[in-house]
């Protein structure tokens, strides 16, 4: 469960902007959202945006909540808004889609839309996130700036995987999927992500998140064989249910690995696969332990 | 893909806005699927018309599953998932055929694979037909399942490291090839390997399931060793269910001293109805009979609600009421 807004993001403090005073300077992130009981709109506050004369230097934004009491409204019309006034923000970098917390709406509610006219309205974008995949397209991308791409939502739909496989991507460095639970419209299995783990479509990888995933267990034994481990830094398999029987298969990453971080935090193992975990040749994080007598085993976040 | 909605209608093909796919529109009229056309994923699984397939076309994902289909055109170009279940007429699949995932699941009359296949996933549930690799190919990296394919005699050499193979059933295959390496796991219940008697040197670090349940290495290789305390003390419901099978069945009945609720005759002599305690578990409740044509001996399973050897025997066939259960002959 996630319970708290954005306090960094790209390296940048967050502050939420609502009327033009509230802008600080290009050194932070601004987060635009409306509250339940707003009359206001998500395009309306980045209207008053661009009224500041300094917001053509924004790196980072932050897109919270676009609805009000109707949480079923999807973010197209700030996407299009993007779209439009992209000339006018010339140095944005990063943008994450959706920092929506439960209290305001559960994550496999969000409505989220098609990511194509943004993506090809800012080239010079390096970091996109989006929380929440209802909805979620962005067509056969062609992107050479991208190098952060992160999905997170509690169910994710095969199509992604598959509109992913089918990019192009050559600078991409850092992917980061959650992918969920079946009972919350997870349909992307560990024979979708084979095209991912050939290791063939983003030779610039160096970090590989398969997060918050369900039957965690199913799917470590094919990652493990991934030529993806020969030579990227990090992998991240942290927020699932992993138990002592996906994490053995973990013990073959004792050679033939260029990984410096296996990231397997929220897991439900064992102390003493832990513990042989760790004499692994790269740092091991297996924090946030799970009890692994528990029959009934939470991912990170699935509603 | 770039048809029109009419266009798509005219092949017998819908768009479904919602789940990004290509379906059939109508399961009992013929498909034609254009030349040089592509696809993201095209389901015609359930066709019971013709599927005309061109030579030259792509799908990112492609299912005939229960489909007459019978070949598949050369130079077929499927990215990640060939989805053909239960495509009992299926018999050859194209030449180099390079897939992510190859479903073949209940291809009941294929008999072998195809020269220089290429794949990560391989699942060939219940091919009872397919006894012979083809000599050259690729399967590496994903799951290998041949559960029942009770034809096959060996694995190929060419098996490149595999996240999990399950050899259920595979009861003619009694050996692994030296350079085998699995970074899951294997099951090898009722397969030619279940009567070996020490770990072939591919397994030395790869966890062992019976019928899905992990299971130490001597109850695989030694069963001799297992004991009835053993049995009685054992917490997990699974755990117990695979000792006793290893155990042997029948002399566990006989070992237990079970209880006797019923006794009477049929056409293979004497039967009963036995009742085995099981700690933190139902009661096993099994009708121990003759079988009238061989003779042998079985014990076959039953609700623990039976009373009398006719009810457990009219429930075998399915009568709630063992008064319906009038057999005129047994064999």
């Amino acid at each position: 469960m996630i319970s708290e807004h954005l306090s960094e993001y790209y390296g940048l403090p967050v502050v939420d902007f609502v009327i033009p005073r509230d802008w600080k300077g290009s050194e932070f992130a601004y987060r635009i959202g409306i509250d339940w009981d707003s009359e206001d709109q998500s395009t309306g506050l980045l209207d008053v945006l661009l009224t500041v004369g300094e917001s053509r230097e924004l790196k980072a934004l932050v897109i919270g909540p676009w609805f009000s009491d109707d949480s079923s409204e999807d973010c197209q019309p700030i996407i299009e808004w993007l779209a439009k006034h992209a000339p006018r923000l010339p140095h944005l970098e990063a943008i994450f889609l959706g920092d929506i917390v439960q209290e305001e709406t559960e994550m496999s509610w969000i409505a989220q839309s098609d990511m194509e006219p943004l993506l090809r309205a800012f080239p010079n974008l390096v970091r996109l996130d989006v929380r929440g995949s209802n909805g979620l397209s962005f067509g056969t991308l062609e992107h050479a700036g991208l190098r952060h791409l992160s999905f997170e939502n509690g169910g994710l739909d095969r199509s992604v995987v598959r509109q992913l496989s089918q990019s192009l991507l050559p600078n991409l460095e850092h992917l980061e999927l959650w992918l969920g639970d079946q009972g919350y419209g997870r349909t992307a299995s560990v024979e979708d992500l084979q095209p991912i783990l050939t290791g063939e479509l983003f030779p610039s990888l160096k970090y590989l998140g398969i997060r918050n995933t369900e039957t965690c267990d199913e799917f470590v034994p094919t990652i493990v064989n991934s030529p993806l481990l020969n030579r990227i830094e990090v992998l991240d398999l942290s927020g699932g249910d992993l138990s002592d029987a996906g994490g053995r298969s973990l013990l073959r990453l004792k050679d033939n690995t260029s990984l410096k971080l296996l990231d397997l935090r929220h897991h439900y193992m064992s102390e003493a696969l832990c513990e042989e975990l760790k004499s692994l040749p790269m740092e091991v994080n297996v924090g946030e332990a799970q009890s692994p007598d528990d029959d009934w085993r939470p991912i990170y976040v699935s509603e | 893909m770039d048809f029109t909605p009419e266009e798509l209608a005219s092949f017998n093909l819908v768009h479904n806005r919602f789940s990004r796919v290509v379906k059939l529109l109508n399961e009992d009229e013929p498909v034609r699927i254009p030349e040089n056309s592509s696809w993201d994923e095209l389901d015609l699984s359930g066709a019971k018309g013709e599927v005309e397939l061109p030579h030259r076309f792509s799908c990112y994902q492609l299912s005939l599953a229960r489909s007459k289909v019978k070949r598949l055109p050369e130079g077929l170009q499927v990215q990640t998932i060939l989805d053909l279940t239960e495509c009992h007429e299926l018999i050859e699949l194209p030449h180099g055929l390079t897939v992510g995932s190859l479903r073949l699941g209940g291809c009941r009359s294929l008999k072998t694979l195809p020269e220089g296949f290429d794949c990560w996933f391989l699942d060939m549930t219940g091919c009872w037909s397919f006894r012979e690799w083809p000599t050259t190919g690729r399967l590496r990296n994903g799951v290998l399942n041949l559960r029942g394919c009770t034809a096959l005699p060996t694995l190929p050499d060419y098996l490149g490291v595999l996240a999990s193979v399950n050899l259920r059933d595979c009861s003619n295959l009694s050996s692994l090839p030296d350079a085998l390496r699995i970074s899951g796991w294997i099951d090898v219940a009722h397969s030619g390997l279940a009567n070996l008697s020490s770990i072939p040197p591919s397994l030395e670090d790869v966890d062992i399931r019976w019928q899905g349940v992990r299971i130490p290495r001597r109850v695989w290789l030694e069963p001799g060793s297992i004991t009835l305390s053993e049995i009685a003390t054992e917490k997990n419901t699974e755990m117990r269910r695979v000792l006793i099978e290893r155990y042997g069945t029948a002399r566990y009945v006989q070992d237990v001293q079970a209880e006797v609720l019923d006794e009477d005759r049929d056409p293979g002599g004497a039967r009963r109805l036995l009742r085995i305690e099981v700690k933190d578990d139902e009661p096993l409740v099994t009708l121990a009979c003759k079988c009238p044509s061989t003779g042998r001996q079985y014990f076959l399973r039953v609700p623990p609600d039976m009373r009398t050897c006719h009810q457990a025997a009219a429930w075998m066939a399915g009568f709630d009421n063992p008064d319906d259960y009038k057999p005129l002959i047994e064999t």
